[in-house]
């Protein structure tokens, strides 16, 4: 999987938003992807034998030749999954609807009433509606204390798919996003798994996007889980993100960790294999002291979380020290 | 006189119950302190002075002055040795 950037523009402000590096301003300098970049970026899944152009943001939809990138996409026969705030325009989502079902998803993330506003909401679920079973409902955790009921409602309101992603607020290195915290990993496990048996009643399935520990749900939620149809992979695989000028990133929240310039021979597998080396000295570690012993990360069970929590763990060591001169030899 | 020691540039490190494990991002290399390293090493970032740092030891290790002072020194020879360190002015 790779995911490709074709706006560092949003139209909402979310708190937990950890593209913020990459974010740029409606007007400012190159905030989109050109036709250029995007067909290097084409040729690279190609390469890469990638049949999906996975559209992420910012907001991908606000990109003025959005239509024109999707047509681009589904020359080269790729399946386009778009993430989505859902306020879309209305020849972005005509564009969606003109694809055959089988070749369209969209991810189209909802926040928690708090951060939404009605009329918000409002456009959300129109264009659900309108995408029907090309659209499943995304929600991103970044409070422990956080309702997701509501989206039950929407999905029977809008005739979307019934399945739910989860996502868990992740730190951004610079931890200037509002993020969800390991010591709070459990109480969210216990929210979810409520939710989850209210979602099964309505025939709802969950599933989980990284960042996902094994440690926060006991054998049983985790049986209750999985025999209701949730997939969890305890991943934190380099993803791919590929910025709208060809950077290459393990994953936002890691921006900057080994970043490099997408090039005429790369290919997944070889940009995997860079990620993957940058960071495999913090992954021995993990987010909890623990991690570096348990069995489950040692039996490959569990990857130790996200990355980015870990490598925060991290301390400077700037120390100096004076000592006699004889003493120093 | 007197000479010393700094952590090389780039040295992160994380404590795991009572293990550190350091990291050097900019050479691609990592270590594991246990033990009375693993102690050093955590009043070292505290930025005690050196005879602190002795007096310190010898209380959590049971070891008179003299011994926590040599023990201290070989431990920084030692992280010198293996590049975790680097004699102070040496440069980064
Ligand atoms: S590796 Fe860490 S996060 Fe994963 S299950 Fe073990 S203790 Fe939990
Ligand atoms: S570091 Fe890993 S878990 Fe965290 S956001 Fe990136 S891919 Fe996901």
């Amino acid at each position: 999987m790779t995911n490709l950037a074709i706006s560092t523009v949003c139209n909402l402000n979310c708190p937990y938003c950890f593209a913020g590096d990459h974010m740029g301003e409606v007007g400012g300098e190159q905030p989109y992807i050109s036709r250029e970049t995007f067909a290097q970026q084409l040729d690279y899944l190609d390469r890469s034998g990638i049949d999906e152009a996975r559209l992420l943001g910012g907001e991908p939809t606000l990109h003025p030749e959005f239509p024109a990138l999707v047509a681009m996409a589904r020359q080269r026969n790729k399946r386009i999954v778009v993430f989505s705030n859902g306020l879309m325009r209305p020849a972005a989502l005509d564009c969606l609807m003109a694809l055959p079902e089988t070749h369209c998803h969209v991810m189209l993330n909802i926040n928690a009433p708090a951060l939404n506003p009605a009329p918000v909401l409002t456009r959300q679920k129109a264009t659900l509606k309108r995408l029907g079973q090309r659209a499943m409902v995304g929600f991103n955790i970044y409070q422990p204390n956080i309702g997701m009921d509501f989206l039950l409602d929407v999905i029977d309101e809008t005739a979307c798919q019934r399945r739910v992603r989860l996502g868990m607020a992740q730190p951004c290195l610079s931890g200037e996003n509002d993020s969800i915290r390991p010591h709070q990993y459990r109480f969210i496990a216990e929210k979810i798994v409520a939710f989850a048996r209210k979602a099964a009643a309505r025939q709802i399935t969950l599933e989980f996007d990284c960042g996902f520990v094994r440690c926060m749900f006991t054998d049983d939620e985790l049986a209750f889980l999985e025999a209701n149809g949730s997939t969890i992979g305890w991943h934190c695989n380099p993803i791919l993100d590929i910025d709208a000028h060809n950077q290459v990133i393990h994953c936002y929240p890691l921006t900057g960790v080994g970043a490099i310039n997408l090039d005429a021979t790369s290919t997944a597998t070889t940009l995997r294999a860079h990620f993957s080396e940058q960071v495999a000295m913090y992954r021995q570690a993990g987010i909890f002291p623990e991690c570096i012993n348990c069995p489950l990360k040692q039996r490959g069970e569990c990857t130790g979380g996200c990355l980015a929590v870990t490598m925060r763990r991290f301390r400077h060591s700037d120390f100096a020290i004076q000592v006699a001169e004889q003493e120093a030899q | 006189m007197k000479a010393g020691y700094c952590c090389i540039g780039g040295i992160l490190w994380v404590k795991n119950g009572d293990t550190l494990l350091l990291v050097d991002d900019t050479q691609r290399r990592s270590w594991t302190l246990r033990g009375d390293e693993a102690i050093a090493w955590e009043l070292l970032c505290t930025g005690y002075r050196y005879e602190k740092l002795v007096r310190q030891l010898s209380l959590i290790l049971a070891l008179d002055e003299t011994a926590a002072r040599e023990h201290l020194q070989a431990m920084l020879h030692t992280w010198h040795q293996k590049g975790i360190l680097q004699q102070n002015g040496a440069g980064s």
